[in-house]
């Protein structure tokens, strides 16, 4: 007879021990890969929310697309219609019009019902010099919108300024002092003013916005358009084709320009959206990470409460079983098996036990990782494999002791007490 | 031929010394049936278990066949224990989850040889416990246990069987039966050393010892 034999023979008989040894060996893998799943399903959960958050953002933004339209409108115009002679170089560097809109061309803009142009604002541009102001400034006449696509669903973004009242740049504001209801004197004429714009930091902040026929008045103008403002275009940014294609057929020579705010206005919307839903998501990853902290501690202690009970178990089992089996080992020793061999003999059951243990417990972590958290790739065969390892090595550690009492069991002293 | 040389055992606890064995010289030679005889704590087992080189002597040797038992390795020890003696004890010592064929194989466990069914079935014929083949020692009754443990004893064929009061939980006739057995493995050439307080079974010995004054004597 060999001693494999002899070992399986004794696992069968004490089966219940077996049993028990194995449990408690899995239960050291099965908790090992269980937690590796809860904390696998955690971050799961946090990429998952990451992921709802961002989409989230994303649908934010593309319904905050009519929201830029009104950002664009409270720091400047979209769309510059101009005369095609105007001269580009005295617009820019004097803030001069050299050509203008006749009003029949206007009146024939605004009744064209314009499929790439939303709000239609006839106006005057021309610069001054003020002297309550001592400096140049600009007077801007607006008559009020002349089209509105479908305005039944949109009410005008600019309204107009009635005679006599004003509206006044933030720098004027800010150097005059000047309130709302305040009376200042602009070429002899007396305005009130009706409302200080927002900082806007161009040169609508050197700007006094006025009734189109007041600034036709005092710039010696009389009757004349410089240009019309078109808001909140229906194109893609800097793709004015559309409009030059659609303009060509209501009115001839126009040039079309675009003003670079409209794509800051949007830009800021989106940066601001961006910003918060990214400040949001830090808070998120913050949060979790935290609690993935928490969770990973609380697991380590798992484990490790774990680990330490199943190798008291394994040990006092097989004190039990080394108890238990005194007078067989007498009797194996007096057969000639040495005390290596008893102790290996001992081992070998420690480390099977372990061994069947390791894998059972992996597979009750996998399994239940994946029916009850859904998670499923977490079990990695080098994970396993090094689980199934350090299953082994506990429930060895755990018997050396008793087995080496097993190996220097004093054959005389049993057989002679017996 | 088995030279036992002036052993001297004592055995030691913390509080107090228990000299069982002075300077027990005996020689036995092959082909012999010995009894060693003297009532209960005499010591007869102690020198038993020093003869199968259990139990360490503080003095003296044992010699068989001009080989010092105890200048040998512990696990070298342990190999010779295997392929020169077979032991039969009062209380049989059969491994309780093992068949009686099994338990009988058992002996070679040391010597990591195949299981010879054969010299098992031939011992299973010999002390008549073949229809008890694949039954667990739970199962037998005490004379079959003791003739399952002394076909074991025989199983490698060694050279000198140990027993220690091996008739002393056997009625008469499962006695005889192992008594005999000894007389038939003296007659082969091997060599009996039975130790006995009852002078009935040391009678079937073809010499007696005492241990007298802790010390080996001749009856």
């Amino acid at each position: 007879m060999r001693a494999g034999h002899l070992f399986i023979r004794e696992l069968r008989f004490r089966r219940v021990s077996v049993v028990l040894a194995i449990v408690a060996a899995a239960a050291v893998s099965a908790c090992v890969v269980g937690a590796r799943s809860f904390l696998a399903a955690h971050d799961a959960e946090t990429e998952k929310l990451i992921a709802a958050l961002e989409e989230r953002a994303a649908d934010r933004m593309a319904q905050l697309r009519d929201d830029a339209r009104v950002f664009s409108k409270n720091l400047g115009f979209n769309i510059l219609l101009l005369p095609g002679d105007q001269d580009a170089g005295r617009l820019y560097a004097e803030n001069r019009s050299t050509a203008f809109f006749t009003r029949k061309q206007v009146q024939a803009l605004g009744s064209a019902e314009l499929a790439t142009l939303n709000h239609l604002l006839p106006m005057l541009r021309h610069q001054i010099h003020w002297d309550q102001y001592d400096g140049n400034v600009i007077l801007v006449g607006i008559e009020g919108e002349i089209y509105i696509k479908s305005p039944n669903f949109q009410k005008p973004i600019e309204e107009r300024v009635d005679a006599g009242m004003v509206h006044i740049g933030n720098a004027i504001h800010k150097r005059l002092k000047l309130q709302i209801g305040a009376q200042l004197e602009i070429e002899g004429e007396t305005f009130t003013v009706k409302r200080v714009l927002p900082q806007k930091g161009n040169i609508d902040d050197i700007s006094l916005l006025m009734n189109l026929g007041d600034a036709q008045r005092l710039s010696g103008q009389p009757g004349k358009i410089s240009g019309v403002l078109a808001l909140s275009c229906n194109c893609a940014a800097g793709d004015l084709d559309p409009i030059r294609q659609e303009l060509e057929r209501v009115v001839q020579d126009v040039q079309v320009v675009e003003f670079s705010v409209r794509a800051q206005a949007r830009q800021r919307a989106r940066s601001a959206i961006g910003k918060r839903t990214k400040e949001e998501m830090q808070d998120i990853t913050e949060s979790r990470a935290i609690l993935r902290s928490h969770v990973a501690q609380f697991a380590t202690l798992l484990v490790s409460l774990v680990v330490v009970g199943a190798a008291i178990f394994l040990t006092v089992l097989t004190f039990a079983s080394v108890r238990e089996r005194r007078s067989e080992v007498a009797l194996l020793r007096a057969l000639g098996l040495g005390s290596l061999s008893i102790f290996a003999l001992m081992l070998y059951k420690a480390v099977l036990t372990g061994l069947a243990g390791g894998i059972f417990g992996c597979l009750v972590g996998v399994l239940a990782g994946r029916w009850i958290l859904g998670i499923s790739a977490t079990a990695t065969t080098p994970f396993m494999l090094s689980v199934i390892s350090a299953t082994v090595a506990i429930a060895t550690l755990a018997s050396a002791l008793p087995a080496l009492m097993a190996a220097r069991i004093d054959p005389a002293v049993i057989l002679n007490q017996e | 031929m088995i030279d036992i040389q002036k052993i001297t055992k004592t055995y030691r606890s913390e509080t107090k010394e228990l000299l069982v064995l002075k300077e027990a010289t005996a020689s036995i030679k092959p082909g012999t049936f010995a009894a060693i005889c003297g009532p209960s704590g005499c010591g007869k087992s102690t020198l038993l278990l020093v003869l199968g080189g259990l139990l360490h002597p503080d003095t003296g040797r044992v010699m068989i066949d001009g080989e010092d038992l105890f200048a040998l390795s512990s696990e070298r020890r342990a190999l010779r224990r295997a392929q020169l003696l077979g032991f039969v004890f009062q209380r049989f010592h059969l491994i309780p989850y093992l068949t009686v064929e099994e338990n009988i194989e058992a002996a070679a466990i040391a010597l990591r040889g195949s299981t010879d069914q054969v010299r098992a079935k031939e011992l299973m014929d010999q002390l008549n416990i073949t229809d008890r083949r694949t039954h667990v020692p739970g199962k037998l009754s005490v004379g079959e246990q003791q003739r399952t443990a002394l076909a074991r004893a025989l199983y490698n064929r060694p050279r000198v069987l140990l027993a220690d009061e091996p008739t002393g939980n056997l009625d008469p006739e499962n006695a005889e039966i192992v008594l005999n057995a000894f007389s038939d493995f003296a007659n082969a050439g091997g060599t009996v050393i039975m130790v006995t307080h009852h002078p009935e079974a040391a009678e079937q010995a073809d010499t007696q010892w005492w241990i007298k004054n802790k010390t080996l004597v001749k009856g």
